[in-house]
């Protein structure tokens, strides 16, 4: 929704700049017929006619100037905006075109490992399998990630609408924290077990699995624990997440921009942007603290208890 | 328990791969699996002497929609589970696919812990509601669980999704007492799924107003403050 409103004032804004630079051509050419025959009346015998004549084709020059200016700036604007939109579908497309393959690729691995668990090799032969076709699941899970991530970077670029539902927090992040857990380990706080709250499953699913990746891909930590803290409050629901990294040496007020990555050679710069966008698409919020570790604070709506 | 061993399943995947490998892992639990290419390939196998008890779709096939294909199939048969598998994720695609009767709809790249458990789970369900009667009155008011059908008091079919039947047949069970939402939830979605409660109330709003058609009030479900839901019948 903010992209939209961004899109739309931009629009508003080239329209205007248009409108005006029209406005002001015509007022310039009104200028030069109609005060024409008044100058020729004024009695400069040093310049004369010259001046007249020297108006007229200024004025017309100018006024020529700046309707090539503003089709110029008109028509780069909607070739831009065209390549761009372009763009954003290719990308949308590729990417959803990329997810057949690769759940085949992430089927095929897993049908791997459960033959070679459930067969009667021998040990050693049976753990040097597993530990590639482990490594080939956990490649196919990152990969699934990365697309997701760039599904919905397009999505909000191109201003896609989200669903909003509601969903069991508790359910969906220990449904979630089932994915990474050959790679950290997880605890999940809650005094309630089930709080209902507002979200779109497949943005609350790219910002869950965006907190964890983080974690895994910028955490020093030699036993990475990550931990989810979920606290209801009168109108919405708190998650707090957490890890036992060491935290960022950046500065922390840029995290969230799209694309900044510090002096990280890891990540792609859109993880946390897309957390921030998301959350208020979710119509809630997204605070990020970075103290010894990084801490995120995210609000969201809660449903209504009416029973 | 439920038994896998010979039961039929037929996969809609136009991706080779991905269709076969599936296939061919099913095969190994002792499913009997056909792998089907396109819409008419697969309303050829469907047509056919061969009986899936399991259909898992895809949505976009090179021939047609997946959805608009499973439409075609519940005309011919109705007693079949039927799981979307789909990389489109959108949400209407998805509410499409759900509000056709679909047990789930899962989006790809899937988990194969995922698909196993989810067929499981349909299959548990299926085979406790073909275990009813054919028909089962509540005055004036027929299920038939066996079809996926519910008959109301002015002698219109209607026919139930999958969960909206496993929901019926649980308060059904449990007829004249309380069945809590967590229990609504963790019986027919699992601990795999995670619905909210809402969601559970929506698909009560359909089978009231299947109640509602009679006007004897024969049978109705109330919504006990807090708890969940009793099917109350008189009689």
């Amino acid at each position: 929704m903010a992209i939209n409103k961004t899109n739309n004032l931009f629009y508003i804004v080239i329209s205007v700049s248009v409108t005006m630079l029209l406005m002001l051509g015509c007022w310039w050419l009104y200028l030069v017929l109609q005060l024409s025959s008044k100058l020729k009346e004024l009695n400069y015998p040093s310049i004369g006619g010259n001046l007249v004549n020297m108006i007229q084709w200024e004025g017309v020059t100018f006024f020529i100037f700046l309707m090539i200016l503003t089709i110029t700036l008109l028509s780069i604007y909607l070739s831009d905006h065209k390549k761009t939109r372009s763009l954003q579908a290719f990308f949308s497309s590729i990417t959803h075109e990329l997810k057949t393959p690769l759940a085949s690729i992430k089927l095929q691995s897993q049908v791997l490992v459960d033959f070679i668990e459930n067969s009667e090799l021998p040990d050693g032969e049976k753990e040097y399998l597993l530990k590639y076709t482990s490594r080939l699941a956990n490649d196919s899970l990152r990969l699934e990630d990365q697309l997701d991530k760039h599904l919905q970077l397009s999505r909000i670029k191109r201003g896609a609408f989200i669903n909003l539902r509601t969903v069991n927090i508790n359910s969906f992040l220990a449904n979630q924290i089932k994915r990474y857990e050959s790679l950290a380990d997880f605890d999940l706080i809650s005094d309630q077990k089930n709080l209902q709250i507002y979200a779109d499953d497949f943005a609350l699913q790219t910002i869950v699995r965006n907190l964890i990746e983080n974690s895994i891909k910028h955490s020093n930590s030699k036993k990475l624990v990550c931990t989810f803290s979920i606290k209801p409050e009168k109108d919405s629901v708190i998650l707090e997440y957490t890890d036992n990294g060491t935290g960022f040496s950046g500065d922390s007020k840029k995290l969230g921009k799209l694309f900044y990555k510090h002096d990280s050679p890891k990540g792609s710069g859109i993880g946390l942007y897309l957390v921030k966008k998301l959350m208020l698409q979710m119509k809630g919020n997204a605070e990020i603290k970075v103290e010894d570790s990084f801490n995120f604070r995210l609000h969201f709506l809660k449903v209504a208890s009416d029973d | 328990m439920i038994k896998t061993e010979g039961l039929e399943v037929l996969i809609v995947e136009d991706e080779e791969n991905l269709g076969i490998t599936l296939s061919e892992f099913l095969k190994t639990k002792g499913y009997k699996c056909i792998h089907s290419k396109s819409c008419s390939d697969a309303r050829k196998v469907f047509n056919s002497d061969f009986s899936p008890v399991v259909v898992l779709m895809d949505v976009g096939l090179p021939d047609g929609d997946g959805i608009d294909l499973a439409n075609e199939l519940r005309e011919v048969r109705k007693d079949f589970v039927l799981l979307f598998l789909s990389a489109q994720g959108d949400a209407e695609t998805k509410l499409r696919g759900l509000e056709m009767g679909a047990e789930d709809y899962i989006t790809k790249p899937f988990d194969l812990r995922e698909i196993t458990l989810r067929l499981k789970k349909a299959l548990v369900t299926h085979s406790l509601l073909s275990s009813y009667p054919d028909e089962i009155a509540l005055g004036n008011l027929i299920i038939k669980f066996n079809s996926y059908e519910v008959i109301d008091a002015n002698g219109k079919t209607l026919y139930l999704g999958q969960k909206e039947c496993a929901i019926l047949e649980l308060l059904y069970k449990n007829k004249n007492k309380v069945v809590s939402r967590d229990q609504i939830l963790e019986t027919i979605w699992g601990e795999d799924a995670y619905p909210s409660n809402r969601t559970v109330d929506n698909y009560i709003v359909k089978l009231r107003k299947w109640l509602d058609t009679d006007k004897e009030e024969c049978a109705l479900i109330k919504s006990i403050r807090a708890v969940g839901y009793q099917l109350e019948i008189k009689g």
